[in-house]
């Protein structure tokens, strides 16, 4: 495979990409005159196994929540020591990521050995178990689940076309290939048994309200029925977010009257997916009665698909975009994109024309197909049903 | 990158810029900075919350975020915060760069006249500042304290600041914020009159503009600004000689142990010294490669200080403190590699040199040299510790006596 190179001259950023021939992909954004540089390496944790429960897509938990411990926890000292490494095990994938400031490519060497070449062995698990444990007293431990799943899970879960690295910053994308060239491919990965299924979708909800606490935190989670992939899986992405700020973005008159009446608390969190599949709008804060919340989010939505004032989606357009070309200048943003990107099967260079080309039509049919219908309260789950509204 | 410029617009109106066209975002910050005191502290500290909450022009949230999103987005931030015996309170906020904008959506000139008019023309009733802006204000300072819950090695360093601080100036806006409850609309009134008149105002830009394109566009924003006689900033001064070291112990369930130790230099750090210090501190770091609990080192050169933080650790306050001390000791004795100094020398540059790959960080380091005679870019700085030697280092090491200890327990004793 050779390395694919894209310009984008209007942002002055050029992407630069290769899929090596045992299949593992790499994404370089090169920033010119950056010191830092940051590197991601995400794993996907989309169902390997089909299994649902209360609601939303579960990931095998061993791969979501032990694996990565095991991994970044080898070895003695810190796991990567020319740089802050660090590992996020998130609903739709885990992350290992770093920023270095000099000597990137040894610490990359070093990341792509210790996920690739792990050791899984009982004792090693044991091992970060107690140290984990020794660290961070109940909250560090985890449950053993014994090597041989985790070698399973592993199998499953870590291969290279579930994987991708991505870079930014100030490296040169040669040195990145090279180095990438240079590693053997995931050793137990390689012979494992493909991803059985996909999810349920029927086990999807179209929204799903988690109240995390009694001071009634909550999360809304809108899932895209239409979970499609590629530039149109962009293109509903531009159009969440749009929305998103649109209902309760600063400024928005629904969050002023929510705040009016103590339904919200200041400020509501847009929250935006991993990976560019369902879930497509995720909201979280704080409110005295969330569902009350939920029905007039809905309403709002409702309100707009009939009717949406031309230069209020103008100027929601060129907030979501400035603050989309603000966020280019941080490598570790950047890499995020690209992940999502990846598994959304977009390049997420192109948001920035992307949401330039939606139609004020087009968000009016979005508010009225996914969040308005979505966000009634006959379809907001409550997972937690001891706590009272 | 351009070096930094820094010109007088108006009296007490100062412009430091960064020219460059590295980001496509420009970052500016415009403040008042005023000698920290304990009458006016609180009153600076929320002052910007409550300029937030309208201009004369767009008098509420709604309109003022209309006028942001004409500027593509742009994000205005009140801050404020102090910096040894100065506080700086207003705004810092970032815009797209025009130059990767659809129609040029956003200009140099409108975005002044916006962060002009935040500072120095607010929403007014009967000619002063408007009660429900004040509430507005309390509402967002909260917010703002409240955000996100503190972490205990971040709270352990403000609880040593506060330590350090035992007989100068300081201010807490934690610890301070009950007490805000009571600024009435006509005190702050007042104040902020005064601030406009007299203080001195500090205006950081980094971006692609030339700053001859910003001195025009901020005279023209701020030709009106009613400028009596503006005061001077105290000098940066060590902290005061005490006989005594200062112990301060808390408890905080469940927290992690920390332990800090507060070290004092002779004089204000400047040039080489500086350098100096900074590389003394990477050293220290190292060092800690050989205890139980990693040690971070933070300067703090406006006061002359640097503070050692171990975190985790044994829990054994003796022994761990005992410890801390001796990795300076083993400076002053000069009882370091060169590989360790070089490695040191190179994890500073390193650091000075990511500074400028962030617009805020650009920002943050500048206004830490807000009372310095001149400016010193992060890689000019980056030079200087270039030539740091293991004699500086060792002189460095010697001028540091411990000046307190503080420590968090986890766990009730």
């Amino acid at each position: 495979m050779s390395v694919e190179q894209r310009v984008f001259s209007s942002l002055g950023e050029v992407c630069y990409d290769e899929v090596l021939d045992w299949g593992f992909p790499i994404y370089v954004i090169p920033k010119a005159g950056f010191t830092r540089c940051s590197a991601l390496l995400a794993v996907s944790l989309d169902s390997a196994d089909g299994s649902e429960g209360e609601g939303t897509h579960v990931k095998d938990q061993i791969a979501a929540q032990v694996l990565p411990r095991v991994i970044v926890e080898q070895g003695s000292g810190s796991p990567f020591p020319l740089g802050g490494a660090g590992v996020v095990a998130g609903r739709d994938w885990t992350s290992y990521s770093f920023s270095a400031l000099d000597r990137f490519p040894e610490a990359l060497r070093a990341l792509l050995r210790r996920v690739f070449d792990p050791d899984l062995s009982p004792e090693q698990v044991r091992r970060v178990r107690n140290k984990l444990a020794r660290e961070g007293g109940k909250n560090g431990t985890f449950p053993d689940p014994g090597s041989q799943a985790l070698i399973q899970a592993y199998r499953t879960f870590y291969r290279p076309e579930r994987m991708v690295l991505c870079v930014s910053g100030g490296v040169d994308p040669r040195r990145v290939f090279s180095v990438a060239r240079s590693i053997s491919p995931p050793a137990q990965g390689r012979e494992a048994d493909s991803p059985s299924s996909q999810w349920a979708e029927a086990a999807l909800p179209a929204a799903c309200l988690t109240l995390e606490d009694w001071s009634l935190s909550f999360r809304l989670t809108v899932f895209d029925p239409a979970h499609p992939a590629g530039p149109l899986a962009l293109r509903r992405i531009c159009l969440a977010r749009l929305c998103a700020q649109l209902l309760v973005g600063e400024g928005s008159p629904l969050l002023h009257d929510l705040q009016e009446e103590g339904l919200a608390d200041l400020p509501l969190r847009v929250r935006h997916p991993d990976t560019g599949i369902p879930p497509l709008f995720l909201l979280a804060g704080k409110s005295r009665d969330p569902e009350a919340l939920c029905r007039r989010l809905s309403e709002a939505a409702g309100a707009y698909a009939r009717r949406l004032d031309r230069e209020l989606f103008q100027r929601i357009r060129l907030r979501v975009y400035g603050r989309w070309l603000t966020s280019l200048d941080a490598p570790e943003q950047l890499c995020r994109q690209l992940v999502q990107g990846h598994f959304g099967g977009y390049q997420p260079l192109d948001f920035g024309q992307t949401l330039l080309s939606l139609t004020l039509e087009e968000i009016q049919a979005f508010c009225r197909e996914t969040l308005a219908p979505a966000l009634d309260p006959s379809a907001i789950l409550i997972s937690k049903g001891a706590i009272p509204l | 990158m351009q070096p930094p410029v820094r010109t007088m617009l108006l009296p007490g109106l100062r412009l430091t810029a960064v020219e460059t066209r590295k980001f496509k975002t420009t970052c500016w910050s415009i403040q008042f900075v005023t000698p920290l005191e304990a009458r006016t502290a609180p009153l600076n500290d929320l002052l910007p919350h409550v300029l937030r909450s309208g201009t004369a022009r767009y008098p509420d949230p709604l309109s003022l975020s209309a006028a942001l999103d004409r500027l593509s987005g742009g994000v205005v931030q009140p801050v404020s915060r102090q910096l040894g015996g100065v506080q700086g309170s207003g705004f810092l906020a970032y815009f797209p760069d025009p130059r990767f904008l659809p129609d040029a959506a956003s200009s140099l000139e409108a975005q002044a006249k916006l962060l002009g008019d935040l500072l120095t023309r607010p929403a007014t009733k009967n000619g002063r500042l408007r009660n429900t802006s004040l509430q507005e204000g309390f509402v967002q300072r909260k917010q703002a304290l409240s955000h996100s819950q503190e972490p205990p090695g971040h709270y352990a360093r403000r609880r040593m600041a506060r330590a350090l601080c035992r007989e100068t100036p300081f201010f807490d806006p934690v610890e301070a914020f009950s007490n805000m409850k009571s600024i009435s609309v006509s005190r702050l009134d007042r104040h902020y009159r005064t601030l406009l008149a007299d203080s001195r105002i500090e205006l950081f830009y980094c971006g692609p503009a030339p700053a001859d394109q910003l001195r025009q566009v901020w005279t023209e924003a701020l030709m009106d600004l009613p400028r009596r006689r503006p005061e001077g900033c105290p000098e940066p001064e060590p902290l005061p000689l005490l006989p005594d070291i200062c112990r301060m112990t808390e408890t905080l369930p469940g927290a992690s142990p920390q332990l800090l130790v507060a070290f004092r230099a002779q004089n204000i750090p400047e040039g080489i010294a500086l350098a100096a210090m900074l590389v003394s501190g990477a050293i220290l770091e190292g060092f800690s490669a050989s205890l139980p609990c990693q040690v971070h080192a933070l300067l703090h050169p406006e006061k002359g200080v640097l503070v050692l933080q171990a975190e985790g650790g044994g829990g054994r306050q003796a022994a761990d403190e005992e410890a801390l001390c001796s990795l300076t000791e083993r400076l002053r004795a000069g009882e370091f590699r060169l590989t360790e100094l070089e490695r040191a020398r190179r994890q500073v540059i390193s650091h000075l040199l990511a500074i400028e790959d962030s617009p805020q960080a650009m920002e943050s380091f500048y206004f830490r040299q807000v009372t310095a005679p001149s400016l010193l870019a992060p890689d000019q700085l980056g030079l200087l510790v270039r030539e740091v030697t293991a004699g500086d280092i060792c002189r460095t090491a010697a001028g540091l006596t411990i000046d307190t200890i503080y420590t968090l327990a986890g766990e009730e004793a």
